[in-house]
């Protein structure tokens, strides 16, 4: 008599509830249409988990896994997501840095510290996944370099209202391909930038190239 | 008579609603004015309510009437909604009634846009799945599993991250 409860009444329901969302997600496939966007929407908080890391993984397209052709890593062979999750997403935050590093000991427990490069090429993949499959996203938080062709992508995104970008070291070139990107957006309404080597915030170039 | 609600009508009157298989309930009009979609059909001294049967009109009227003098709540208040999950004990009382009535008097209150009345419908079932896994609530509300195996290891795989969530 429950699956006679139109989808509202049955999204109200699982709102309500105070405790964990999982063991609903697993009743069956109309259950779990209520429950994804309600647990993806705030996953956020749980990026530092390799796990969440590797279904996330599990979503790169070709384009976005080539990025990892250079350090001669191949994903593991994990089969298309059931849903396209990170599209009810609202918010990407830097606890990703930890979950990557997090994913990394499952994978392979031989290695014991993942380089840099390939932290940044696993992030930078995620990162233009999120782009491209995300129609909700409003706050992105990177620490860390961030490739050019993802730079591009922040003008043609347009939800993210909130950008927030750190790196250690923002090279004159980055700078100007960001500051092209941000000057088309127009959704963006916070940028905050945080040039760690420089150990400025320099966000008025950008900011002004707006106006 | 001012009694802190919205309430224009009088104590003393009273109107017809008649259920959509023909059951006839005569009730204190502030009842009806109350509730939107109510006042709405309330353009005479009858009012016809289809898709509601009398069996559960008559609870669905027993709770308006229980709960005639309550503030009005503020309709944008969602979450002040959500996060009150204590139900009196009156009220629980009330729903202790088969799967089946719960779950249409559910249907009613969210028919009716009487929306206290779906609130405490939908709170009684969360509280009826607390502590269940899957295969309980299935269980519990007799849902049948339409995954195939394999799915529901993927699914549970690509999820188990939300475990302790």
């Amino acid at each position: 008599m429950i699956e006679t409860l139109p989808l509202e009444c049955l999204l109200e329901i699982l709102k309500l509830r105070n405790e964990k969302l999982f063991p609903c997600l697993l009743v069956n496939r109309r259950w779990c249409r209520i429950v994804v966007p309600l647990l993806w929407k705030n996953m956020d908080f749980h990026l530092y988990d390799g796990r969440l890391i590797r279904t996330c993984l599990s979503a790169l397209n070709a384009e976005e896994q080539a990025f990892l052709i250079p350090f001669e890593i191949s994903l593991p062979s994990y089969s298309k997501p059931l849903f396209e999750y990170t599209n009810y997403t609202t918010s990407i935050s830097d606890h990703m840095n930890i979950g990557i590093i997090d994913w990394f000991d499952y994978y392979d427990e031989s290695v014991e510290d993942v380089s840099i490069g390939l932290q940044n090429a696993l992030r930078c993949s995620l990162i233009a996944m999120f782009l491209r499959t995300n129609k909700k996203l409003k706050h992105l938080k990177v620490n860390g370099i961030i490739y050019e062709e993802i730079t591009k992508d922040f003008c043609r995104n347009n939800t993210i209202t909130t950008l927030e970008l750190q790196s250690n070291n923002f090279s004159s070139k980055e700078l100007m391909v960001l500051k092209e990107a941000i000057a088309n957006n127009t959704t963006l309404t916070s940028l905050s930038l945080y040039d760690s080597a420089r150990y400025q915030e320099s966000p008025e170039d950008l900011y002004n190239s707006r106006h | 008579m001012d009694n802190g609600t919205s309430n224009s009508a009088s104590e003393n009157e009273t109107i017809t609603l008649k259920s959509c298989d023909g059951i006839e309930f005569h009730i204190d009009a502030r009842i009806a004015n109350r509730y939107t979609l109510l006042n709405n059909w309330n353009g005479g001294e009858s009012a016809c309510i289809p898709n509601v049967n009398g069996k559960v009109l008559e609870k669905v009227l027993e709770w308006c009437e229980h709960h005639i003098n309550d503030p009005q709540l503020n309709c944008g208040d969602d979450d002040s909604r959500r996060r009150n999950t204590i139900i009196e004990e009156w009220d629980e009382n009330f729903l202790s009634c088969d799967q089946d009535m719960l779950f249409e008097i559910i249907l009613a209150a969210n028919y009716l846009e009487i929306k206290p009345l779906l609130d405490l419908g939908c709170k009684t079932v969360a509280n009826m799945m607390k502590s269940k896994s899957p295969e309980e609530i299935r269980s519990a509300f007799n849902i049948d599993n339409d995954y195939t195996p394999e799915e529901e290891e993927q699914f549970r795989k690509e999820n188990e991250w939300a475990e302790d969530y």
